[in-house]
């Protein structure tokens, strides 16, 4: 019939419309879990890396730089980065049935991720992101590591 | 023969399925972004239980080790760690115990759980509804 000619037509454009001007939301809403997973790496590698250290001034330094190397791929705005570490809990002590209680390093990491890094998204904004990660010191590393 | 259609009703059903649609839309969208979030969520589950099995497996009883050459960790002290390795992350520790992986070598096993954010519409919606678990193992290996 003449008169339905097109009906359908136009509903399919105006969902194709809201479609394309929801894409670029899509896109750069990505980049706040890419960056927490990004971040959240980046604190156990500096973790891991401290973790190795033999003294807390050593693991306190490497994780820092562990950190700001592998920050600096990140998608983390530049200059947003901080990086804490805490070596307070460093020694590991003996439990009085013979085990070794491993000593602890945490690293805490937060960072601003650009919004609309990829694609310039009118209204949205930076998200901050932060992730706190610890992990065990092993009370025999010296012995094997140097 | 067939019946006229009112004027009025013309265009009613596409205008309908153009508000689904576009409800469609926004649902996908919702999920597809907070899917994203999850899946970081689990993703950071899934190194916190690594990491507290490496802690728990550094719990080894060293004395009993050099006396009968048997490889036990100290269970309450393997908790304490996996807990607060695990819990700086915001993981639960679920279980733990030593079993023997493929090649018959002492393995302890840490399993953590987490109630994960799903933020909905850049945040509009923060649903907490998911709970993610995680599983992450360590060998047992005594320093000699």
């Amino acid at each position: 019939m003449r008169d339905d000619r097109g009906s359908a037509t136009v509903p399919l454009l105006l969902l194709g419309i809201v479609l394309i001007l929801l894409a670029p939301f899509a896109v750069a809403a990505s980049d706040v879990p890419l960056g927490l997973t990004e971040v959240d790496a980046a604190a156990g590698g500096a973790a891991r890396v401290a973790a190795a250290e033999r003294s807390p001034d050593e693991a306190r330094a490497a994780a820092q730089r562990a950190a700001s190397e592998l920050l600096r791929r990140s998608r983390c705005k530049e200059g947003t980065s901080v990086v804490d570490v805490d070596v307070s809990a460093f020694e590991g002590e003996r439990t009085p049935n013979g085990s070794r209680r491993p000593g602890m390093v945490s690293v805490r990491v937060e960072c601003t991720i650009p919004a609309g890094r990829r694609v310039p998204v009118p209204g949205m904004t930076d998200s901050l992101v932060r992730v706190e990660v610890a992990e065990a010191v092993d009370p025999f590393r010296a012995s094997n590591a140097r | 023969m067939r019946a006229s259609r009112s004027h009025d009703d013309r265009g009613d059903i596409t205008i309908g399925t153009m508000w689904l649609g576009v409800v469609l839309i926004f649902f996908l969208f919702a999920m597809l972004v907070g899917g994203g979030f999850l899946r970081a969520q689990g993703d950071q589950s899934d190194r916190s239980a690594r990491r507290a099995a490496r802690g728990a497996a550094m719990t080894i009883d060293v004395d009993v080790y050099r006396s009968s050459g048997e490889v036990l960790i100290d269970k309450t002290a393997a908790l304490e760690v996996a807990q607060a390795v695990a819990g700086r992350s915001g993981d639960s520790i679920e279980n733990l115990y030593v079993t023997k992986d493929d090649a018959g070598r002492d393995v302890v096993v840490v399993e953590v759980s987490r109630r994960a954010r799903m933020p909905v519409l850049g945040g509009v919606l923060p649903v907490e509804l998911v709970t993610i678990h995680r599983r992450g193992a360590a060998r047992l290996e005594p320093a000699t």
